[in-house]
């Protein structure tokens, strides 16, 4: 409506060009009012807020009106008006003093050189600027979290500004890690990065795979951090479950060794441990548990994009590698296998069986206050420094009573709890955490909770692009595609590779 | 210069499957390099402004026509559900190239083309420049795209990005004030 105004009322013989450029913006002001009024008018009749909104908006039409009021300097000025035109018909135009042509190119180039550190610039966050080209998402994360990427995949680049470090992973170098350089080289920073690193190397590896190129080169990784390699899959996992806890960093031998320190005889357990924080699950563990669930948006329609984990979640391997156990294990549901493991995991525990699940934390939360299942082993350690350090003390008194409560034995010595406390069968407060989180797997009243077969069926159909209803279907195909599944292009679903 | 634009931008855009569309991102810059000097030689002006302005607006224009396009068919290619999704591509990155290449190649192309046609002596042949409706039309088409789409500048990210970053204060300050 506003480009034909020019067509609609042609130049005037005898004006000037501002004039010109006002008459045109006023004619543009006209027609944006009159839509402005239209839509408003519409809105009103049909009583829909948005008509009260658009009446509200009367004050920002002044925005398209500028780009209007540039529109008709532009054009006024790119016109020649008939009284010049005629004149110059017959007389020949004056040169004015003009730019060499060499120097517009030089200008012009200088100008797309311009073009395109906008453009570039144009693709980094406020805060990174040039350093920041390419990135799509940007958090701030602990110092551990730089060692974490040094031991495990590694940086594509790293740039310190100020106080803090702006890496990329490799795995995607359009997330950036910002992290404050203050405590970057506190030892348990170190610790706790490696540590994460080693387990996510560990989880990276198929046991089927062990001799193949890749497996060797993971295995590289690990030998990198723990120092020593491994002859079996077995042979590392036994390891591996035995001492994954135990792990410490050494700066002296810049690896992460087995702790020599006796954990019963502490001082402060408490503070060991936050000195030394257990080692946490890697991101093969990560989506195996929560599958495409991790991205958000996932499942409601609306294009998933990556949650706030971390970037680690951007490692394309470890995702397919997580969402195949994943489809594993969702067939286990549809199958009804895993419920199946969980009821009779639950059944040795309590030592009964039932129908629905209301009876089954009834029976676990009576078994809540009974031991092997209230005290877990951080507790007993707990104890046992307890012990020591109020023994020959005046607290001897109520210690060894607060002891006899809570193991339910009545030994009158202090010492005599501490084999009891150092035994593993007594506190097994993790394994009745475990079975509490297993109630709700059993599924005895699927209304699609997850990690139920209703819910599970429609992760699965969208996350593969199946259609089967049926488990034996998803069985079957499974078991002919389960080492012929990739990762799609966009990361999300999984998809059959072509034979 | 529109090589390296497209090379640059295949290194910094995600295409994670969306292949297409990325391709005819990374080809904007190349076909403004082609069709506007191929618009801009085979036009005749009567002054060097009408020159200039001319020929940078058409410039610009194609960032307009290039994003209309790029946001029309985005459903062809399966759409984007998600700010996540459609940013991984980098359209910001090739509009901002296209408006300011536009701009700085248009205006130059524009200049050059009038000092070509002074010395071609064609000034003197103003008469024979068409004033036809459907051409004032046009002409006044492809400028109303242009500013439309400066106008729509200060909503890209790029542009409240780079002044956000403080590289460009004073235009900064100027794009605040408009908006």
């Amino acid at each position: 409506l506003i480009s034909p105004i020019p067509i609609v009322s042609p130049l005037p013989t005898q004006t000037n060009r501002w004039k010109l450029i006002w008459k045109y913006s006023g004619l543009a002001a006209l027609v944006i009012v009159a839509m402005w009024a239209f839509l408003a008018f519409i809105g009103i009749s049909a009583r829909h807020f948005l008509g009260l909104i658009v009446l509200l908006e009367f004050p920002f039409l002044v925005l398209p009106w500028i780009a209007c009021f540039f529109w008709a300097s532009v054009y006024v000025w790119s016109t020649r008006f008939p009284a010049a035109a005629s004149l110059s018909g017959n007389t020949p135009v004056p040169h004015p003093a003009r730019l060499a042509e060499w120097k517009i190119v030089c200008l012009t180039a200088l100008g797309q050189i311009g073009a395109l550190s906008a453009g570039l610039l144009a693709t980094a966050p406020p805060a990174l600027g040039f350093h920041g080209i390419g990135c799509l998402k940007v958090y701030s994360s602990k110092p551990s979290e730089y060692w974490f990427w040094k031991g495990y995949k590694g940086t594509s680049s790293e740039v310190t500004l100020e106080d803090r470090i702006i890496l990329r992973p490799t795995v995607d170098s359009s997330v950036c890690v910002s992290i404050p350089t203050e405590g970057m080289d506190d030892p348990q920073s170190i610790e706790r990065g490696y540590l994460s690193a080693a387990c996510s190397w560990f989880g990276l590896i198929d046991p089927e795979q062990w001799e193949s190129g890749r497996t060797r080169q993971i295995r590289k990784g690990l030998v990198r951090l723990l120092g020593r390699d491994f002859s079996s899959y077995d042979e590392l996992r036994s390891w591996w479950e035995q001492n994954s806890d135990s792990l410490v960093w050494s700066s002296e031998d810049q690896l992460l060794e087995i702790d020599k320190t006796d954990r019963w005889n502490l001082e402060n357990p408490y503070a060991y441990r936050q000195e030394h924080p257990r080692m946490g699950r890697g991101v093969v563990e990560d989506v195996r548990e929560l599958g495409p669930q991790w991205l958000s948006g996932w499942g409601y329609g609306l294009d998933p994009a990556p949650a706030d984990r971390g970037a680690v979640l951007h490692d394309r391997e470890a995702r397919l590698l997580g969402l195949r156990l994943y489809v594993a294990d969702s067939i286990g549901i549809l199958t009804g296998e895993r419920q199946r493991r969980a009821r009779e995991f639950l059944r040795n525990m309590t030592g009964s069986d039932f129908e629905t699940e209301d009876e089954w934390r009834k029976a676990l939360d009576q078994i809540r206050q009974t031991n092997p299942w209230q005290m877990s082993r951080f507790e007993a350690q707990d104890w046992v420094s307890f012990i020591h350090r109020t023994r020959n003390t005046s607290r001897e008194a109520s210690t060894l009573a607060g002891l006899q409560e809570r193991t339910g034995l009545n030994d009158p010595n202090l010492e005599d709890f501490v084999s009891w406390l150092e035994n593993p069968e007594n506190t097994r407060s993790s394994d009745w955490e475990k079975a509490s989180r297993m109630v709700g797997g059993l599924c005895l009243d699927d209304k699609g909770q997850i990690r139920c077969p209703i819910r599970t069926l429609a992760i699965l159909k969208e996350l593969t692009g199946n259609t089967f209803d049926s488990p034996q279907q998803w069985v079957q195909w499974w078991h002919d595609n389960q080492g012929n599944v990739v990762l799609s292009e966009d990361g999300r679903t999984l998809v059959t590779k072509p034979e | 210069m529109s090589l390296v634009y497209a090379a640059a931008y295949l290194h910094v855009a995600v295409l994670a499957g969306r292949y297409s569309q990325g391709h005819v991102l990374a080809a904007l810059p190349v076909l403004q390099a082609i069709l506007i000097p191929a618009y801009v030689w085979r036009k005749e002006f009567r002054s060097r402004a009408e020159a200039m302005i001319r020929s940078a607006a058409a410039a610009v224009a194609i960032a307009g026509i290039g994003e209309a396009v790029f946001l029309k068919t985005a459903a062809s290619f399966g759409g984007f559900r998600s700010y996540w999704d459609s940013n991984r591509l980098q359209a910001d990155y090739v509009l901002t190239v296209l408006l300011f290449a536009g701009l700085a190649g248009g205006t130059a192309l524009g200049t050059l083309r009038w000092h070509v046609l002074q010395r071609q002596r064609r000034v003197q042949a103003i008469a024979r420049v068409s004033d036809s409706r459907w051409n004032n039309y046009l002409r006044s088409a492809v400028l109303w795209i242009a500013s439309d789409r400066f106008r729509l500048a200060n909503r890209m990210a790029p542009v409240s990005r780079i002044f956000l970053a403080g590289q460009l204060p004073c235009l900064g300050g100027f794009i605040r004030a408009c908006s």
